[in-house]
């Protein structure tokens, strides 16, 4: 079984449904990437995964476990970790502190393998996050997921903003991580040359619905997709 | 009693003063004590909790109570006791208050917390009311003595040893608090919560369970408060969490709300003012005086002294 399976979930914002029964899964050790346009669903999706949005239909397994209904901490103590759109550092908080935050129960083991990953946080440890650019703030978003050793990294938008060499660096750790440690990781891009680049699989995601789906390297080469997402 | 004083006053200017800064700091101690509190919750939820300054008058009753039953220990061991008895049971209190007052209406109107708030200080204060009857109940006088730091003719600057006990420890618990905040696992989740709940929840930290935390710190530190309050003044009644509240969140908002050091600066200010304003003028006004400064200060400072700029919370 795939250690995360996602069946017919649905999300509703009120009156809006923006997830309309997706299924979805990523093995051990896989890159999934999941592509769309702005309000197909890809962030509420996400969100509902990680248990900030309570889902109105549908399950989700984690490690053969429901997940589904659980409060958004007790997935990420059990080993998924979501890196939102946006990156959400801590701004009136040091990097240090952010990424003190992310090691669980002070467990600081990894955190010499983050900055050695990301070295220009290692000169901003003093440093409020508030203060960083853009590119730092997702690195440290990134290393701020990653010091706890989650099983499932999932990324929203990592890219956006950004200039193309940071996504490079930050595409890099990722490809790294997922050989060296066999990190599974569903990513969320706009990216979708970029992403399907770094992905095993691709799932497209139109008005909440899957759209298509396939192996990265099918996907790169689909008219649809080359249309639409490649132009 | 002042006026018959005011003609010296020319004469011993010094000592007179003197005698005010410690009056003004040792009630400033108090009210930053209940001050942070405030700021604490308001920090974190957004919340005024109004019910906080009935938990220092609660504070202050289960401080007599605890006092009275120690009564044959030594004074320092009745103290240290009734110290920890007050600060638990406020605690739990604030526990208490949370669970009733602020999380069942967590997602519903912004004011709602607030009305529930003033709920739960309207029923603390019938309470204790039936419970310990409407007069004023007054205590001998618990640490006696005091030293005498400056003579001037008639005139004599004094430290009692009550205000000495209550300066000390309120900068001991001060410390501590701050310590528990800025290095601490829990105050960091805090810190983390009051920017970024949502970030906080990804991470791993159970925000209910912090947001309940800082609840119960707010209340301990009033509770604290309020057997310092005991021990200085000697009478205490059941609506003195009123005034005292109101002059402790003036404290806060003077300070910055949200920010712990603005809190315990805007307490101290607070004291002062109102000290000197009686000292040298009239108590009748003391209060105005303060709010004055208040009103003033955040015509230029909107966020207060050490508040921080912050955007809408969501
Ligand atoms: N908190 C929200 N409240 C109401 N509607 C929302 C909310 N979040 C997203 N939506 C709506 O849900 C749809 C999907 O949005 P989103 O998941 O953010 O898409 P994407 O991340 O693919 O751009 C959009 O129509 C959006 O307007
Ligand atoms: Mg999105």
């Amino acid at each position: 079984m795939s250690l995360l399976q996602i069946r017919d979930l649905v999300v509703r914002h009120g009156a809006v449904t923006a997830v309309h029964g997706v299924d979805l899964a990523v093995a051990q050790g896989e890159i999934v990437c999941l592509i769309g346009a702005n309000g197909a669903g890809k962030s509420s999706l996400m969100l509902a995964v990680a248990g900030v949005h309570r889902a109105a239909g549908g399950s989700v397994h984690f490690d053969g476990r429901v997940i589904s209904g659980l409060p958004a901490h007790q997935i990420a103590r059990a080993g998924l970790c979501l890196v939102p759109e946006g990156r959400h550092i801590f701004p009136r908080l040091t990097v240090a502190e952010n990424l003190r935050l992310g090691a669980r129960d002070g467990d600081l083991s990894r955190l010499p393998a983050m900055l050695a990953l990301f070295p220009i946080l290692e000169q901003r440890l003093h440093s409020a996050g508030g203060l960083l650019s853009g590119g730092e703030q997702q690195m440290l978003a990134v290393a701020r997921a990653l010091i706890a050793r989650p099983r499932l990294l999932l990324l929203d938008e990592p890219s956006l903003g950004l200039a193309p060499k940071i996504t490079a660096q930050i595409f890099a750790v990722l490809q790294r991580l997922n050989q060296d440690e066999g990190l599974s990781i569903l990513l969320v891009e706009q990216n979708a040359a970029k992403a399907l680049a770094l992905a095993h699989r691709g799932v497209v995601l139109a008005q909440g619905r899957v759209r298509l789906a396939g192996k990265a390297s099918e996907l790169l080469g689909h008219p649809e997709v080359r249309e639409a997402y490649l132009g | 009693m002042l006026s018959s004083r005011l003609h010296d006053l020319t004469r011993l200017p010094l000592a007179y003063a003197l005698q005010q800064l410690i009056n003004g700091l040792t009630l400033g101690m108090v009210y930053g004590l209940i001050a942070v509190g405030y700021s604490l919750v308001y920090g974190i939820v957004g919340m005024i909790n109004f019910a906080h300054g009935d938990v220092f008058m609660v504070g202050s009753f289960l401080a007599l109570i605890a006092l009275l039953a120690f009564g044959g220990f030594p004074v320092p061991l009745a103290l240290a006791l009734a110290l920890l008895v007050t600060l638990a049971l406020c605690g739990l209190l604030g526990f208490a208050i949370e669970r009733v007052a602020y999380r069942p209406l967590n997602r519903s109107h912004r004011l709602a917390p607030l009305i529930s708030a003033i709920g739960v200080s309207i029923v603390l204060q019938n309470a204790m009311q039936l419970l310990q009857g409407a007069r004023m109940k007054p205590i001998a006088p618990v640490i006696g003595g005091g030293m005498n730091l400056l003579t001037q003719g008639s005139f004599a600057a004094r430290l009692s040893y009550a205000q000495l006990a209550i300066i000390g420890v309120t900068l001991l618990v001060l410390a501590g608090a701050s310590l528990l905040i800025r290095r601490t696992d829990l105050g960091r989740a805090m810190r983390a919560v009051e920017q970024d709940r949502m970030m906080a929840a990804l991470l791993g930290i159970d925000t209910g369970r912090t947001i309940s935390l800082a609840f119960v710190l707010g209340a301990a530190l009033a509770g604290i408060a309020g057997l310092m309050f005991l021990v200085y003044y000697g009478v205490i009644d059941f609506f003195m969490g009123f005034e005292a509240g109101i002059k402790a969140f003036t404290a806060a908002v003077l300070g910055g709300i949200g920010s712990i050091e603005g809190a315990v600066l805007g307490g101290l200010l607070i004291g002062l003012i109102e000290t000197f304003w009686s000292g040298y003028g009239s108590a009748a006004y003391k209060d105005a005086a303060a709010f004055s400064v208040l009103i003033l200060v955040l015509m230029f400072r909107p966020q207060g002294l050490l508040g921080q700029k912050t955007a809408e919370k969501v």
